[in-house]
């Protein structure tokens, strides 16, 4: 069969199954495990990370290691908008939907006509107060395709689900309150007739939470919070698990007398999902404040994973990567589901790259944890025990308000790999890709008072580069073995997230605006252009209408970037900032500003 | 006070500083606040009549240290970094303003909140406490790196420095309790004989004067800040004042009749 012939399949797939209802949608390009992916590739990208096992893993082959030096940008837009461009374009039936950062402007591009015409663009309604209560820049990581309806966040707390052909706002459902500090820059998730979405606000003292919406109607059906008693964190004691942990009630006798109420583990970044297993996985924030002193005791379920039920919420296991963190150790990054040999047993596998700078290795049925070998410099802990699922705690390196400055702690809490920055797996080679950071911080915890709608924060965090003086790396990483295979050092951190394809190719972005390809196998850098502005959002593939293979990724410098690299600022002479001290020079190399690019053979 | 201030009110309250005991006097005018900063133009040449607000302590050194402890402490530094230099809410420290640097351009930006999600902090801070963080603003020093940054140093190197932190003038220990309360910030949100904010310190003596034992206890409590014993407005943490200021000032507090 030829690419055109796959891509009839592929449409005709969407198309049977929208008209057969949710339930039975998407099937042509989802899959459980990476190892098994759709061998009938649909040339599509439906949802952030192309498939629920979140692999960011096509089998287009067109662009392959031996001609991708040809690589050159065939088209570029303007989103008209300066902010952090994380997150990624979907492509659907020769349409490609662009979120833009707030105000969350929806464009939907007409791929059959010379120049990609907007189709439509879709301007909601959204509060200005959302810039201010947003920790990290005015970012959204993007849009999920299901059932004809294009479902995204608005950063002002409101979910919207608009026509995919028409444009028009099918339903808009209030899911957070910025009053009370609460963002939504994370990309919803459908699973059936499910809408899942959480909301930032780890700097904000929130009490944390996941919603499941009515695809249809947009109707919140069920509310779990992360951290509280087990009645609101839906934990139903006869059938939860915690591998590691007895009892019930953890995630409240875990914190101080009403220490959860406003103790954070946000939800801001990404989620999986298994289809035999019927779970959903997402990882959840920091505990807040950054002041562990207020908050004595592990502080479930921050900074965890957890396996919930997507029709009715309820957890089913939770896994604590960062008991007590008092480090920033956010684990919201990316939960890869694939198969992964352990031992010389080929496991039913949870693959994450945390901040905290440990690979995890979980088996997702369960929460067990398999392997957990550190993929940077750490040196807040030794190693993870394995036996109690616990780290190993270097006790020089525990922060607190009356222990005064804390020095070089690795990573920094912008994360080994930051959470915004998803990686890749294929199976071919059977590694993971991913962006790392090469960062150490010193920490100066200080008492905070929690005032709703202000920041909750309580600590000071000084970067500096870690060992060899490069800030960020590209790697690609064997999780059978725990070892780094090769990487591309980067003189900044990097923070865009990976792509990985059947041709053997991976793609990524730089900090200072370089788009770039590389050999899967052996990292031989094979293209390089400079985009406009710094990369921090996540390539894709699709085939287009004219059969072909593209590659889309935004440039848009920001993110925690922007904020600590305020001189790259240009659009306001009323603030005018210094550069970043641990990286003085990155203004010189780029500044802000959103492009959409594509680029072909 | 009310919460729900209104317009009038609200304004009666921020005259207080500059129009000393006239709350609630008749003979006040009640005269519209400006808004009138140096990039407001105005239609016909002709500025609308207002009140201007004065910053009563501008240049005192002992309000600038307060005003940035309660910068860090009412988490302005948590949108608008250390020192002001800017995070998601702009710099403060550049010597220039998006909503206007005059003494009542600032304070209102603090006191009624600006619409890219600036709080609205005049219901938990009282006026002595926002004067005090203006006092701080405008103390900043502007750093070397507005407007031009160069890339061509000798060395190669930015050539931008990163502002102090503080403010320039270290300010003379307070010799008198009375003074303690200004160089600490207590006079924030508290007054001997009145409700601001925070309650009237004749009201915490009364509260506490005879239960025995109570002051280290109550050393601690001011220390650490918390909530609930006065209402729902918490007191930031005092975590800058020596446990031995701390004392003498909460036991001038529990002395008062």
């Amino acid at each position: 069969m030829n690419d055109s012939t796959l891509r009839s399949i592929g449409n005709a797939l969407l198309l049977s199954a929208a008209a057969f209802g949710p339930g039975s949608m998407l099937i042509g390009c989802t899959t459980t495990s990476g190892a098994a992916a759709a061998s009938a590739e649909d040339g599509q990208w439906p949802m952030p990370a192309k498939d629920y096992a979140s692999t960011r893993y096509s089998a287009l082959a067109e662009i392959d290691a031996g001609n991708a030096k040809g690589l050159h940008p065939v088209w570029t837009f303007s989103t008209g908008i300066l902010a952090g461009h994380e997150g990624q374009p979907l492509v659907v039936n020769d349409t490609m939907y662009v979120v833009t950062p707030f105000p969350n402007v929806l464009y939907a591009f007409d791929l059959t006509k010379e120049g990609y015409p907007l189709r439509w663009k879709y301007r909601p309604a959204v509060s200005p107060n959302a810039i201010g209560i947003s920790c990290c820049d005015t970012v959204n990581r993007g849009a999920f395709f299901a059932d004809g309806k294009i479902v995204y966040n608005l950063l002002d707390g409101h979910t919207v689900a608009v026509d995919a052909k028409t444009g028009r706002e099918i339903w808009n459902t209030k899911v957070a309150d910025i009053a009370h500090g609460e963002t939504t820059p994370m990309a919803p998730f459908v699973v059936k007739d499910r809408v899942i979405v959480g909301a930032a606000g780890g700097e904000f003292g929130i009490h944390g939470f996941v919603r499941g919406l009515d695809l249809a109607t947009g109707k919140i059906v069920w509310t779990a919070r992360n951290i509280g008693p087990d009645a609101e964190v839906l934990v139903d004691p006869a059938s939860f698990k915690s591998r590691y942990d007895v009892g019930s009630e953890l995630a409240a006798s875990s914190w101080p007398k009403d220490g959860w109420k406003t103790g954070g583990a946000p939800v801001w970044g990404w989620m999986s999902y298994d289809t035999e297993l019927d779970l959903l996985y997402y990882g959840t924030g920091n505990p807040a404040p950054y002041n562990a002193e207020q908050r004595p005791g592990d502080n479930k379920w921050s900074s965890s994973v957890l396996a919930r039920r997507p029709s009715d919420g309820t957890l089913v296991w939770a896994y604590q990567f960062t008991p007590h963190d008092n480090w920033d150790y956010d684990a919201t990054a990316t939960m890869i589901l694939t198969d992964v040999n352990i031992a010389g047993r080929a496991r039913k596998a949870l693959v994450t790259f945390n901040k905290n700078g440990f690979q995890y290795t979980l088996d997702r049925a369960t929460g067990e944890l398999l392997a957990a070998p550190p993929f940077v410099q750490v040196t807040w802990a030794t190693s993870i025990d394995l036996a109690t699922g616990r780290p190993v705690l270097d006790p020089s390196r525990q922060t607190g308000a009356s222990k005064g400055t804390i020095k070089n702690i690795c990573p920094s809490l912008e994360g080994g790999v930051s959470p915004v920055s998803p990686a890749a797996y294929s199976p071919r080679t059977e590694l993971f890709y991913t962006s790392t950071n090469n960062m150490c911080m010193d920490f100066i915890a200080t008492r905070a008072t929690h005032i709703r709608g202000t920041p909750y924060i309580g600590a000071g965090s000084p970067y500096e580069a870690g060992p060899g003086g490069y800030m960020g790396a590209f790697i690609a990483w064997d999780a059978s073995s725990g070892k780094r295979v090769w990487e591309i050092k980067e003189p900044y951190p990097a923070w865009s997230g990976a792509l990985v394809t059947a041709g053997d190719v991976v793609f990524y972005g730089t900090l200072d605006g370089w788009f770039k390809s590389a050999d899967a196998k052996t990292g031989k850098v094979l293209s390089k252009f400079k985009v406009g502005s710094g990369v921090v959002g996540n390539p894709i593939t699709y085939r287009g209408p004219d059969g072909k293979q593209y590659v889309a990724v935004f440039a848009g410098f920001g993110g925690d970037w922007y904020l600590l690299s305020g001189d790259v600022k240009a659009d306001d002479p009323a603030d005018v900032r210094p550069p970043a001290d641990f990286m003085k020079d990155i203004g010189r190399h780029t500044s802000q500003g959103g492009m959409i690019w594509i680029f072909a053979l | 006070m009310k919460r729900e201030l209104s317009f009038t009110a609200a304004w009666l309250m921020m005259a207080l500083p500059v129009v000393v005991h006239a709350q609630g006097s008749a003979a006040t005018p009640q005269v519209l606040p400006a808004i009138r900063y140096p990039s407001n133009i105005s239609a016909g040449g002709v500025d609308p009549a207002g009140a201007t607000l004065t910053n009563p302590h501008k240049g005192d050194a002992q309000r600038a240290r307060a005003g940035e402890g309660l910068f860090s402490t009412m988490n302005c530094d948590g949108c608008h970094g250390g020192g002001g230099t800017g995070w998601v809410g702009p710099s403060l420290a550049d010597g220039r303003w998006r909503y206007g640097g005059a003494d009542d351009a600032i304070f209102y930006s603090i006191f009624y909140g600006r619409p890219k999600g600036m709080p609205a902090y005049g219901g938990v801070l009282g006026t002595e406490g926002i004067w005090m963080i203006v006092t701080y603003l405008q103390a900043l020093p502007v750093p070397d790196v507005v407007p031009t940054q160069s890339w061509e140093s000798a060395d190669g190197s930015a050539a931008a420095e990163t502002p102090a932190m503080v403010a320039a003038a270290a300010p003379a220990q307070a010799t008198t309790v009375e003074g303690m309360f200004v160089q600490y910030g207590c006079t924030a949100c508290h007054a001997v004989d009145k409700k601001v904010v925070g309650p009237a310190f004749h009201d915490v003596a009364a509260k506490y004067r005879n239960q025995g034992g109570v002051d280290s206890a109550l050393v601690t409590k001011v220390g650490n800040g918390g909530v609930g014993v006065w209402g729902e407005i918490p007191m930031p943490p005092n975590a800058a004042v020596p446990p031995p200021d701390l004392m003498k000032m909460i036991e001038w507090i529990l002395a008062l009749k």
